[in-house]
Protein backbone atom coordinates (compact mmCIF):
# COMPACT_ATOMS: atom_id res chain seq x y z
CA UNK A 1 0.00 0.00 0.00
CA UNK A 2 1.22 3.38 -1.06
CA UNK A 3 2.14 5.24 1.97
CA UNK A 4 0.48 8.55 0.68
CA UNK A 5 -2.42 8.26 -1.16
CA UNK A 6 -3.73 11.90 -2.72
CA UNK A 7 -6.78 11.18 -4.71
CA UNK A 8 -9.12 14.30 -7.17
CA UNK A 9 -7.62 17.25 -5.17
CA UNK A 10 -8.98 20.78 -5.86
CA UNK A 11 -8.16 23.58 -3.96
CA UNK A 12 -10.39 27.05 -5.42
CA UNK A 13 -9.46 29.95 -3.49
CA UNK A 14 -11.68 33.33 -3.03
CA UNK A 15 -10.39 37.08 -2.38
CA UNK A 16 -12.99 40.05 -2.72
CA UNK A 17 -15.19 38.03 -4.65
CA UNK A 18 -13.43 36.33 -7.00
CA UNK A 19 -12.35 32.59 -7.74
CA UNK A 20 -8.50 30.90 -8.26
CA UNK A 21 -8.57 27.39 -9.26
CA UNK A 22 -5.32 26.60 -7.71
CA UNK A 23 -5.31 22.92 -7.66
CA UNK A 24 -7.64 20.71 -10.33
CA UNK A 25 -8.38 16.93 -9.63
CA UNK A 26 -4.82 16.03 -8.51
CA UNK A 27 -4.68 12.15 -8.24
CA UNK A 28 -1.06 10.42 -7.32
CA UNK A 29 0.69 7.73 -4.44
CA UNK A 30 4.01 8.27 -3.10
CA UNK A 31 5.45 4.77 -1.95
CA UNK A 32 7.48 3.98 1.16
CA UNK A 33 10.68 4.96 1.07
CA UNK A 34 10.53 6.55 -2.48
CA UNK A 35 11.73 10.31 -3.22
CA UNK A 36 8.94 11.62 -5.26
CA UNK A 37 9.86 15.46 -6.71
CA UNK A 38 6.76 17.75 -7.53
CA UNK A 39 7.95 20.13 -10.46
CA UNK A 40 6.47 22.96 -11.60
CA UNK A 41 6.76 26.42 -12.71
CA UNK A 42 5.40 29.65 -10.06
CA UNK A 43 2.21 29.41 -9.67
CA UNK A 44 1.94 26.03 -10.70
CA UNK A 45 0.50 24.84 -7.71
CA UNK A 46 3.29 22.97 -5.84
CA UNK A 47 3.29 24.84 -2.85
CA UNK A 48 -0.40 25.05 -2.47
CA UNK A 49 -0.41 20.92 -3.15
CA UNK A 50 2.20 20.52 -0.38
CA UNK A 51 0.26 22.54 2.42
CA UNK A 52 -2.69 20.36 1.16
CA UNK A 53 -0.66 17.36 1.84
CA UNK A 54 0.16 18.40 5.17
CA UNK A 55 -3.05 19.41 6.14
CA UNK A 56 -2.32 23.34 6.50
CA UNK A 57 -5.13 24.14 3.84
CA UNK A 58 -8.30 21.48 3.29
CA UNK A 59 -8.51 20.76 -0.13
CA UNK A 60 -11.98 22.01 -2.13
CA UNK A 61 -12.68 18.56 -2.80
CA UNK A 62 -11.04 15.31 -2.73
CA UNK A 63 -9.02 13.29 -0.30
CA UNK A 64 -5.43 13.00 1.07
CA UNK A 65 -4.24 9.83 2.86
CA UNK A 66 -1.37 9.02 5.03
CA UNK A 67 -0.07 5.90 5.88
CA UNK A 68 -3.77 4.98 5.13
CA UNK A 69 -5.47 7.40 7.40
CA UNK A 70 -7.49 10.16 5.53
CA UNK A 71 -6.41 14.02 6.90
CA UNK A 72 -9.22 15.72 5.39
CA UNK A 73 -11.88 16.80 7.28
CA UNK A 74 -10.63 15.39 10.75
CA UNK A 75 -10.71 16.10 14.12
CA UNK A 76 -8.00 17.80 15.64
CA UNK A 77 -6.99 14.52 17.38
CA UNK A 78 -6.87 12.43 14.35
CA UNK A 79 -5.02 15.48 12.91
CA UNK A 80 -2.22 14.96 15.76
CA UNK A 81 -2.02 11.59 15.22
CA UNK A 82 -1.42 11.78 11.54
CA UNK A 83 1.06 14.54 12.49
CA UNK A 84 3.10 12.04 14.30
CA UNK A 85 4.02 10.41 11.14
CA UNK A 86 5.14 12.99 9.07
CA UNK A 87 7.75 16.43 9.45
CA UNK A 88 7.87 19.57 7.01
CA UNK A 89 10.73 21.45 6.47
CA UNK A 90 9.59 24.68 4.98
CA UNK A 91 11.05 26.91 2.70
CA UNK A 92 12.73 29.37 5.08
CA UNK A 93 13.67 26.72 7.62
CA UNK A 94 11.12 28.38 9.92
CA UNK A 95 13.20 27.69 13.43
CA UNK A 96 11.61 29.55 16.47
CA UNK A 97 13.87 32.76 16.38
CA UNK A 98 14.37 33.22 20.38
CA UNK A 99 15.27 29.80 20.88
CA UNK A 100 18.66 27.96 20.31
CA UNK A 101 19.20 25.77 17.30
CA UNK A 102 19.19 22.48 20.04
CA UNK A 103 16.29 24.18 21.97
CA UNK A 104 14.34 24.18 18.17
CA UNK A 105 15.43 20.64 17.51
CA UNK A 106 14.29 19.48 21.38
CA UNK A 107 10.73 21.49 20.71
CA UNK A 108 8.34 18.62 19.66
CA UNK A 109 10.40 15.92 21.29
CA UNK A 110 9.67 17.65 24.58
CA UNK A 111 5.99 17.95 23.53
CA UNK A 112 5.47 15.02 22.36
CA UNK A 113 7.24 12.25 24.37
CA UNK A 114 7.60 11.96 28.01
CA UNK A 115 11.57 11.89 27.91
CA UNK A 116 13.47 13.42 30.78
CA UNK A 117 15.73 15.97 29.82
CA UNK A 118 19.27 14.46 29.87
CA UNK A 119 17.50 11.64 27.32
CA UNK A 120 15.84 14.43 25.00
CA UNK A 121 19.38 16.42 25.15
CA UNK A 122 20.85 12.68 23.81
CA UNK A 123 18.40 12.59 20.91
CA UNK A 124 18.41 16.19 19.91
CA UNK A 125 22.72 16.38 19.54
CA UNK A 126 22.13 12.35 17.62
CA UNK A 127 19.50 14.19 15.30
CA UNK A 128 22.00 17.60 14.90
CA UNK A 129 24.86 14.72 14.49
CA UNK A 130 22.68 13.16 11.25
CA UNK A 131 22.61 16.65 9.60
CA UNK A 132 26.64 17.54 10.74
CA UNK A 133 25.19 20.71 13.03
CA UNK A 134 26.06 19.39 16.20
CA UNK A 135 28.52 21.98 16.14
CA UNK A 136 26.01 24.48 16.35
CA UNK A 137 23.34 23.76 19.25
CA UNK A 138 23.67 26.67 21.25
CA UNK A 139 23.94 29.27 18.61
CA UNK A 140 20.53 31.04 17.52
CA UNK A 141 19.23 30.87 14.35
CA UNK A 142 20.15 34.20 13.25
CA UNK A 143 23.88 33.10 13.73
CA UNK A 144 24.06 30.67 11.19
CA UNK A 145 23.85 30.54 7.54
CA UNK A 146 20.73 29.87 5.54
CA UNK A 147 21.58 26.38 4.55
CA UNK A 148 22.47 25.35 8.47
CA UNK A 149 19.45 27.14 9.11
CA UNK A 150 18.17 24.57 6.49
CA UNK A 151 19.96 21.73 8.44
CA UNK A 152 18.51 22.40 11.60
CA UNK A 153 14.95 22.88 10.39
CA UNK A 154 15.43 18.95 8.72
CA UNK A 155 16.44 18.07 12.35
CA UNK A 156 13.75 19.07 13.71
CA UNK A 157 11.30 18.13 11.04
CA UNK A 158 12.93 14.12 11.76
CA UNK A 159 13.20 14.85 15.57
CA UNK A 160 10.71 12.66 16.18
CA UNK A 161 11.55 10.06 13.79
CA UNK A 162 8.60 10.37 11.20
CA UNK A 163 7.53 7.84 8.06
CA UNK A 164 7.25 11.02 5.57
CA UNK A 165 9.09 14.45 5.60
CA UNK A 166 8.01 16.76 3.03
CA UNK A 167 10.46 19.42 1.70
CA UNK A 168 9.28 22.79 0.87
CA UNK A 169 11.88 24.29 -2.11
CA UNK A 170 14.59 23.18 0.26
CA UNK A 171 17.54 24.83 -2.10
CA UNK A 172 15.58 28.02 -2.64
CA UNK A 173 17.78 30.89 -1.20
CA UNK A 174 20.98 28.58 -0.76
CA UNK A 175 24.59 28.16 -3.13
CA UNK A 176 24.82 25.13 -5.03
CA UNK A 177 27.09 23.70 -2.82
CA UNK A 178 23.92 24.25 -0.28
CA UNK A 179 21.81 22.81 -1.94
CA UNK A 180 24.19 19.55 -2.80
CA UNK A 181 24.29 18.88 1.21
CA UNK A 182 20.71 19.26 1.49
CA UNK A 183 20.37 16.52 -1.14
CA UNK A 184 22.75 14.33 0.06
CA UNK A 185 21.00 14.70 3.85
CA UNK A 186 17.92 13.60 1.60
CA UNK A 187 19.39 10.91 0.06
CA UNK A 188 21.05 9.71 3.01
CA UNK A 189 17.78 9.55 5.04
CA UNK A 190 15.67 7.82 2.80
CA UNK A 191 18.77 5.25 2.51
CA UNK A 192 19.79 5.04 6.17
CA UNK A 193 16.13 4.99 7.70
CA UNK A 194 14.11 4.27 5.15
CA UNK A 195 11.98 7.69 4.95
CA UNK A 196 9.69 8.37 2.43
CA UNK A 197 10.26 12.36 0.69
CA UNK A 198 8.24 14.63 -1.25
CA UNK A 199 10.56 16.96 -2.20
CA UNK A 200 8.39 20.51 -3.69
CA UNK A 201 11.45 22.31 -6.18
CA UNK A 202 11.93 23.55 -9.31
CA UNK A 203 15.52 23.06 -9.30
CA UNK A 204 16.84 20.01 -12.04
CA UNK A 205 20.36 19.17 -10.55
CA UNK A 206 18.42 18.62 -7.35
CA UNK A 207 15.56 16.46 -9.01
CA UNK A 208 18.62 14.54 -10.83
CA UNK A 209 20.67 13.77 -7.59
CA UNK A 210 17.18 12.95 -5.48
CA UNK A 211 14.19 11.85 -7.35
CA UNK A 212 12.72 8.32 -7.68
CA UNK A 213 9.25 9.47 -9.09
CA UNK A 214 8.44 13.07 -10.56
CA UNK A 215 5.32 15.00 -10.61
CA UNK A 216 4.70 17.91 -12.49
CA UNK A 217 2.08 20.48 -12.23
CA UNK A 218 1.03 22.76 -14.89
CA UNK A 219 -1.83 25.16 -13.81
CA UNK A 220 -2.66 23.33 -11.35
CA UNK A 221 -3.12 20.54 -13.43
CA UNK A 222 -1.10 16.77 -13.49
CA UNK A 223 1.12 17.38 -16.50
CA UNK A 224 3.04 14.19 -15.66
CA UNK A 225 3.97 11.86 -13.00
CA UNK A 226 6.37 9.13 -13.33
CA UNK A 227 10.05 8.71 -13.32
CA UNK A 228 13.26 10.96 -13.58
CA UNK A 229 13.71 9.10 -17.28
CA UNK A 230 9.74 9.47 -18.35
CA UNK A 231 10.60 13.48 -17.73
CA UNK A 232 13.79 13.78 -19.58
CA UNK A 233 12.54 11.76 -22.44
CA UNK A 234 8.82 13.52 -22.25
CA UNK A 235 8.19 14.80 -25.88
CA UNK A 236 5.44 17.68 -23.97
CA UNK A 237 7.22 21.16 -25.25
CA UNK A 238 6.62 22.38 -21.92
CA UNK A 239 8.56 19.58 -20.18
CA UNK A 240 11.40 20.15 -21.92
CA UNK A 241 11.76 23.80 -21.56
CA UNK A 242 11.72 23.37 -17.92
CA UNK A 243 14.38 20.43 -18.17
CA UNK A 244 16.30 22.76 -20.71
CA UNK A 245 15.66 26.04 -17.74
CA UNK A 246 14.01 28.23 -20.45
CA UNK A 247 12.03 30.58 -19.25
CA UNK A 248 10.17 31.30 -22.23
CA UNK A 249 6.54 31.09 -21.47
CA UNK A 250 6.82 30.36 -17.68
CA UNK A 251 5.87 33.77 -16.88
CA UNK A 252 2.37 33.74 -17.81
CA UNK A 253 2.13 30.17 -15.70
CA UNK A 254 2.88 32.58 -12.95
CA UNK A 255 0.16 35.02 -13.11
CA UNK A 256 -1.97 33.56 -10.20
CA UNK A 257 1.13 32.97 -8.06
CA UNK A 258 1.04 36.18 -5.93
CA UNK A 259 -2.32 36.07 -5.30
CA UNK A 260 -2.61 32.66 -3.82
CA UNK A 261 0.83 33.75 -1.99
CA UNK A 262 -1.60 36.54 -0.20
CA UNK A 263 -3.89 33.72 0.83
CA UNK A 264 -1.38 31.07 1.83
CA UNK A 265 0.98 33.92 3.62
CA UNK B 1 7.07 39.36 31.98
CA UNK B 2 9.85 41.10 32.02
CA UNK B 3 9.62 42.63 28.68
CA UNK B 4 5.74 43.84 29.72
CA UNK B 5 6.48 44.71 32.88
CA UNK B 6 10.01 45.63 33.67
CA UNK B 7 10.51 47.19 30.71
CA UNK B 8 7.61 49.66 30.23
CA UNK B 9 7.84 50.67 33.65
CA UNK B 10 10.03 53.82 32.62
CA UNK B 11 7.66 55.05 30.54
CA UNK B 12 4.53 54.48 32.52
CA UNK B 13 5.94 56.10 35.41
CA UNK B 14 6.82 59.07 33.59
CA UNK B 15 3.28 59.41 31.43
CA UNK B 16 1.73 59.18 34.34
CA UNK B 17 3.78 61.45 36.33
CA UNK B 18 3.25 64.16 33.32
CA UNK B 19 -0.79 63.23 33.34
CA UNK B 20 -0.79 64.06 37.90
CA UNK B 21 1.01 67.29 36.94
CA UNK B 22 -1.10 68.15 33.91
CA UNK B 23 -3.82 67.84 35.86
CA UNK B 24 -2.87 69.82 38.67
CA UNK B 25 -2.10 72.88 36.36
CA UNK B 26 -4.89 72.56 34.69
CA UNK B 27 -7.66 72.43 37.60
CA UNK B 28 -5.61 74.24 40.15
CA UNK B 29 -6.55 77.57 39.75
CA UNK B 30 -10.33 76.88 38.58
CA UNK B 31 -10.59 75.54 42.36
CA UNK B 32 -8.44 77.90 43.49
CA UNK B 33 -11.16 80.88 42.18
CA UNK B 34 -13.74 78.79 44.81
CA UNK B 35 -11.69 79.01 47.20
CA UNK B 36 -11.21 75.16 47.23
CA UNK B 37 -7.79 74.80 46.33
CA UNK B 38 -7.11 71.89 49.10
CA UNK B 39 -9.68 69.50 47.00
CA UNK B 40 -7.28 69.70 44.31
CA UNK B 41 -5.72 66.55 45.99
CA UNK B 42 -8.73 64.24 46.86
CA UNK B 43 -9.83 65.65 42.90
CA UNK B 44 -6.63 63.95 41.71
CA UNK B 45 -6.58 61.21 43.33
CA UNK B 46 -9.66 60.05 42.31
CA UNK B 47 -9.30 60.83 38.85
CA UNK B 48 -5.89 58.47 38.95
CA UNK B 49 -7.30 55.55 40.62
CA UNK B 50 -10.91 55.45 39.61
CA UNK B 51 -9.67 56.33 35.81
CA UNK B 52 -6.70 57.81 34.29
CA UNK B 53 -4.27 55.21 36.17
CA UNK B 54 -5.91 52.48 34.60
CA UNK B 55 -6.36 53.84 31.00
CA UNK B 56 -3.16 55.97 30.85
CA UNK B 57 -1.38 52.39 31.92
CA UNK B 58 -3.14 50.03 29.13
CA UNK B 59 -2.65 53.34 26.66
CA UNK B 60 0.47 52.94 26.87
CA UNK B 61 0.99 49.34 26.98
CA UNK B 62 -1.16 48.98 23.92
CA UNK B 63 1.19 51.28 21.89
CA UNK B 64 4.19 49.85 23.02
CA UNK B 65 3.11 45.61 23.74
CA UNK B 66 0.31 45.47 21.49
CA UNK B 67 2.23 46.61 18.86
CA UNK B 68 5.18 44.30 19.48
CA UNK B 69 2.69 40.99 19.89
CA UNK B 70 1.54 42.03 16.57
CA UNK B 71 4.26 42.06 14.70
CA UNK B 72 6.38 39.08 16.33
CA UNK B 73 3.42 37.18 16.03
CA UNK B 74 2.77 37.94 13.04
CA UNK B 75 6.53 37.92 11.50
CA UNK B 76 6.31 34.29 12.82
CA UNK B 77 3.41 33.60 10.61
CA UNK B 78 4.95 35.06 7.43
CA UNK B 79 8.07 33.25 8.29
CA UNK B 80 5.63 30.06 8.59
CA UNK B 81 7.02 29.52 12.12
CA UNK B 82 3.49 29.68 13.04
CA UNK B 83 2.59 26.85 10.67
CA UNK B 84 5.36 24.37 11.69
CA UNK B 85 4.28 24.92 15.33
CA UNK B 86 0.81 23.58 13.78
CA UNK B 87 2.81 20.60 11.60
CA UNK B 88 4.73 19.90 15.13
CA UNK B 89 1.05 19.38 16.54
CA UNK B 90 1.96 22.08 18.44
CA UNK B 91 -0.99 24.25 18.88
CA UNK B 92 -0.08 28.45 18.36
CA UNK B 93 -2.57 29.54 20.87
CA UNK B 94 -1.89 27.74 24.11
CA UNK B 95 2.46 27.95 23.08
CA UNK B 96 2.58 31.47 21.71
CA UNK B 97 -0.62 33.38 22.86
CA UNK B 98 -1.31 31.94 25.97
CA UNK B 99 2.08 32.80 27.96
CA UNK B 100 1.52 36.41 26.55
CA UNK B 101 -1.95 36.56 27.82
CA UNK B 102 -1.15 35.71 31.47
CA UNK B 103 2.20 37.73 31.82
CA UNK B 104 0.12 41.12 30.18
CA UNK B 105 -3.04 40.03 32.47
CA UNK B 106 -0.46 39.96 35.82
CA UNK B 107 1.98 43.04 34.79
CA UNK B 108 -0.99 45.35 33.17
CA UNK B 109 -2.51 45.69 37.59
CA UNK B 110 1.06 45.95 38.77
CA UNK B 111 2.23 48.66 36.74
CA UNK B 112 -0.90 50.22 37.22
CA UNK B 113 -0.25 50.10 41.22
CA UNK B 114 2.69 52.01 40.00
CA UNK B 115 0.76 54.06 37.80
CA UNK B 116 -1.13 55.20 41.55
CA UNK B 117 1.62 55.98 43.08
CA UNK B 118 3.13 58.09 40.68
CA UNK B 119 0.15 59.68 39.20
CA UNK B 120 -0.51 61.13 42.87
CA UNK B 121 3.73 61.92 42.90
CA UNK B 122 3.06 64.00 39.70
CA UNK B 123 0.47 66.07 41.49
CA UNK B 124 2.03 66.31 44.73
CA UNK B 125 5.44 68.20 43.13
CA UNK B 126 3.39 70.59 40.94
CA UNK B 127 0.50 71.52 43.54
CA UNK B 128 2.85 72.12 46.31
CA UNK B 129 5.68 73.56 44.68
CA UNK B 130 3.50 76.09 42.37
CA UNK B 131 0.69 76.37 44.20
CA UNK B 132 1.67 76.67 47.53
CA UNK B 133 -0.83 74.00 48.91
CA UNK B 134 1.06 72.74 52.30
CA UNK B 135 2.42 69.26 51.71
CA UNK B 136 0.44 67.74 55.13
CA UNK B 137 -2.86 69.13 53.48
CA UNK B 138 -2.36 67.26 49.76
CA UNK B 139 -0.99 63.98 51.28
CA UNK B 140 -4.29 64.62 53.75
CA UNK B 141 -6.91 64.78 51.27
CA UNK B 142 -4.68 61.70 48.90
CA UNK B 143 -5.51 59.81 51.89
CA UNK B 144 -8.84 60.94 52.39
CA UNK B 145 -9.83 60.28 49.02
CA UNK B 146 -8.07 56.21 48.81
CA UNK B 147 -11.03 53.74 49.01
CA UNK B 148 -9.98 49.65 48.89
CA UNK B 149 -12.23 49.09 46.97
CA UNK B 150 -11.70 51.85 44.07
CA UNK B 151 -8.15 50.79 43.75
CA UNK B 152 -9.00 47.04 43.59
CA UNK B 153 -12.14 48.07 40.84
CA UNK B 154 -9.28 50.08 39.29
CA UNK B 155 -6.57 46.69 39.17
CA UNK B 156 -9.38 44.31 38.03
CA UNK B 157 -10.42 47.20 35.34
CA UNK B 158 -6.49 46.71 34.04
CA UNK B 159 -6.49 43.35 34.19
CA UNK B 160 -9.18 43.23 31.34
CA UNK B 161 -7.91 46.12 29.72
CA UNK B 162 -4.63 43.80 29.23
CA UNK B 163 -6.58 40.76 28.12
CA UNK B 164 -8.02 42.96 25.56
CA UNK B 165 -4.90 44.16 24.21
CA UNK B 166 -3.83 40.76 24.07
CA UNK B 167 -6.64 39.47 22.44
CA UNK B 168 -6.47 42.12 19.67
CA UNK B 169 -3.27 42.00 19.21
CA UNK B 170 -2.88 38.32 18.83
CA UNK B 171 -5.91 37.91 16.71
CA UNK B 172 -4.16 40.29 14.44
CA UNK B 173 -0.73 38.79 14.35
CA UNK B 174 -2.39 35.25 13.95
CA UNK B 175 -4.34 36.81 10.59
CA UNK B 176 -1.81 38.49 9.08
CA UNK B 177 -1.85 38.24 5.16
CA UNK B 178 0.11 39.44 2.61
CA UNK B 179 4.36 39.57 3.92
CA UNK B 180 5.45 42.20 5.60
CA UNK B 181 3.25 44.53 4.67
CA UNK B 182 0.60 43.05 6.12
CA UNK B 183 2.18 42.74 9.61
CA UNK B 184 2.71 46.65 9.05
CA UNK B 185 -0.72 47.09 8.27
CA UNK B 186 -2.25 44.55 10.94
CA UNK B 187 0.02 46.17 13.88
CA UNK B 188 -1.56 49.81 13.10
CA UNK B 189 -5.20 48.09 13.38
CA UNK B 190 -4.20 46.08 16.46
CA UNK B 191 -3.07 48.88 18.19
CA UNK B 192 -6.11 51.17 16.92
CA UNK B 193 -8.28 48.30 17.64
CA UNK B 194 -7.02 47.72 21.04
CA UNK B 195 -7.10 51.13 22.11
CA UNK B 196 -10.95 51.88 20.73
CA UNK B 197 -11.70 48.26 23.02
CA UNK B 198 -9.94 49.46 26.13
CA UNK B 199 -12.48 52.90 25.68
CA UNK B 200 -15.78 51.19 25.09
CA UNK B 201 -14.60 48.33 27.72
CA UNK B 202 -14.12 51.07 30.36
CA UNK B 203 -17.09 53.02 29.40
CA UNK B 204 -18.91 49.53 30.09
CA UNK B 205 -17.74 48.46 33.09
CA UNK B 206 -17.53 52.27 34.50
CA UNK B 207 -21.88 52.53 33.46
CA UNK B 208 -22.27 49.13 35.22
CA UNK B 209 -20.38 49.52 38.20
CA UNK B 210 -20.73 53.59 38.77
CA UNK B 211 -23.04 53.21 41.17
CA UNK B 212 -21.90 50.18 43.16
CA UNK B 213 -18.16 50.74 43.45
CA UNK B 214 -18.39 54.76 43.27
CA UNK B 215 -21.58 55.41 44.39
CA UNK B 216 -22.44 58.09 42.49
Amino acid sequence: MAIIEVRDVHKVFEKDGKKVKVLNGISFDVERGETLCILGGSGGGKSTLLKVMIGAHPPTQGDVRIDGESIVGVDEKKMDAARRKFGVLFQSGALLNSMTVGENVALPIGFHTKQAADTIEIMVKIKLEQVGLLAAIDRLPSEISGGMQKRAGLARAIALEPKVVFYDEPSAGLDPIATTQIDELINKLKDTMGMTNVVVTHVMESVQRIADKVLMLDKGKVILYGTLDDLLSSPDPKIQRFVRGETEGLAAEGANESFVRDLLM
Amino acid sequence: MHQIGVKSLFIVCLVIILVGAILVLQTADQFEKFGAKSFVARMICIAIIRELGPLMTAIVLSGRVGAAFTAGLGSMVINEEVLALKTMGINPVGYLVAPRFIAICIMLPCLTAYAYLLGNVGGYLVGTSMYNIPPSEYLNGVYKSLKSVEIIAGLVKSMIFGAIICMVACYNALTVRGGPEGVGRNTMISVVNSLVAIIIADALFTAALAKRIYGV
